[in-house]
């Protein structure tokens, strides 16, 4: 398993381009999912 | 006490009250809980967010899991030599899966950091939208459903690729590896069913987004029957013991009617200066802050609509880039047989504008559908308006053929000699 996650992560360093797309797109849906969450908290 | 037991004794008491009450129309008394009775009037607004809110995050998904897969075809021959040295299919489906996880974890990561900037500089509208007094932290609990969220989808959306990349033709994949072989069809279905999906929401979001335009902008066009731009409004506390009767309001009113603000203020208290004055505004700001919480609704949905709209075009711009990169060597032949650039864009571009057309084909079949659920937020324009739909339906393909478009174009660069000599 921590041998899986380290060949990930240096995948991942390799492909610098694919990593930040897939990063922030899911950043930013994430994201949205977030601050709209908060809403629910009155 | 269980809950039919309560609503029964309720009624057994109120149920007389009530058929005395409204004789002419029948009432029926009803028992609701507490929270559910406080927060009915923004329960389907924020449903209709949160509904929005997800089929963003799907739209996000699905082109991470588009991105995976074309991810996965490109290291076909790395799970082929896997495979071929007996490692198991089991082995390369983790493998991916905790791929995804760690790409998922660092999204998490970086979502809470944009949620939490999000929630600030939205918090306003958020407040006017629903009426949410409460400061907007971040707490164990929201970690926990971002992490949960990130995790999820991530599993969700990582096993289609994972289960797909490690299907792999061993003997096919060696032999072909490094051969520059035309793309086959059948490999890239999943991924133009994603795109045709992801374009689909998108319509529909965008159509949900335009009607509350409209309804805001019927709102705001409306005449109120006068013109408020030099009305003035305040509200004055009558509750007061000296004010029991009409003559003395008349009195007081007489009084204050022939000045204007700020006189207004100076010839209440001339006449009463115990009286509180307060709430003193143009006719114009009342009419605002009946709005906001329309406003605050359509430039929500409108965001949303944007950004999936944005998320679909890349979407698009992603599937056509791999084709473009993996059907090179064939775009090069075609070349080196006479068709000019302009044929070979077309030829690029084409399968991306068919499946744009039948997402939003789609999209207004289902935006027809859901936009019942807008029925109770909608004025004064119906709810299959054909503007709002034909302008939904023109800017998803506007957008979608500029996502198309942009790689494709990038053939005008191709080298036919170089890309047919290459591996």
């Amino acid at each position: 398993m921590l041998r899986d996650t380290r060949y990930a992560i240096r995948l991942m360093l390799r492909r610098p381009v694919f990593a930040v797309s897939a990063i922030l797109t899911l950043a930013f849906c994430i994201g949205t999912t977030r601050s709209s969450g908060g809403s629910n908290r009155a | 006490m269980t809950w039919a037991q309560a609503e029964s004794e309720i009624a057994a008491v109120a149920q007389p009250v009530m058929d005395d009450l409204y004789r002419t129309a029948p009432a029926r008394e009803h028992i609701i809980p507490l929270q559910r009775g406080e927060t009915e009037r923004v329960r389907q607004p924020i449903l209709i967010l949160w509904g929005a809110v997800a089929a963003v995050l799907l739209i996000g998904c699905v082109n991470v899991a588009g991105l995976l897969i074309a991810r996965g075809a490109e290291r076909a021959p790395e799970f082929a030599m896997r495979l071929a040295l007996g490692g198991g299919r089991a082995a390369i489906v983790r493998q991916l899966l905790i791929e995804s996880v760690v790409l998922a974890l660092c999204g998490g990561a970086l979502g809470i950091g944009i949620g939490y900037v999000g929630s600030r500089a939205f918090g306003s509208l958020l407040g006017d939208a629903f009426g949410v007094t409460a400061q907007l932290t971040l707490d164990g609990r929201i970690l926990a459903i971002t992490a949960a969220t990130a995790l999820a989808t991530s599993v969700a959306f990582g096993l289609l690729p994972a289960v797909q990349s490690a299907r792999v033709n061993l003997r096919e994949t060696l032999v072909a590896s490094g051969s520059g072989s035309i793309a086959g069809a059948a490999r890239t279905w999943p991924r133009r069913a994603m795109v045709v999906v992801e374009v689909a929401i998108g319509v529909v979001l965008l159509v949900g987004a335009g009607l509350l335009i409209r309804t805001l902008d019927h709102l705001l066009r409306r005449r109120a029957g006068f013109d408020g731009t030099h009305v003035m409004r305040a509200t004055l506390s009558l509750d007061d013991a000296r004010y029991r009767t009409a003559a003395r309001v008349n009195q007081l009113f007489a009084g204050a009617r022939d000045t204007v603000a700020p006189d207004m203020q100076r010839a209440v208290q001339s006449i009463d200066p115990m009286l509180p004055f307060a709430k003193f505004r143009t006719l114009d700001d009342v009419r605002e802050e009946a709005v906001a919480a329309e406003r605050a609704q359509a430039v929500l949905l409108g965001a949303f609509a944007a950004l999936a709209l944005l998320l679909a075009a890349v979407g698009l711009y992603g599937l056509v880039a791999s084709s473009v990169a993996e059907r090179r060597r064939e775009l090069a032949i075609r070349m080196a047989l006479g068709a000019t650039e302009r044929q070979a864009v077309i030829a690029a571009a084409a399968p991306g504008l068919v499946l744009a057309v039948i997402g939003v084909s789609i999209g207004l079949v289902g935006a027809r559908a859901a936009a019942a659920v807008l029925q109770h937020l909608v004025w004064g324009v119906s709810v299959r308006d054909p503007l709002t739909f034909a302008a939904a339906a023109s800017a998803a393909l506007l957008v979608a053929t500029i996502g198309t478009l942009i790689p494709a174009l990038r053939i005008v660069r191709l080298n036919p000699v170089r890309a047919l000599k290459q591996p």
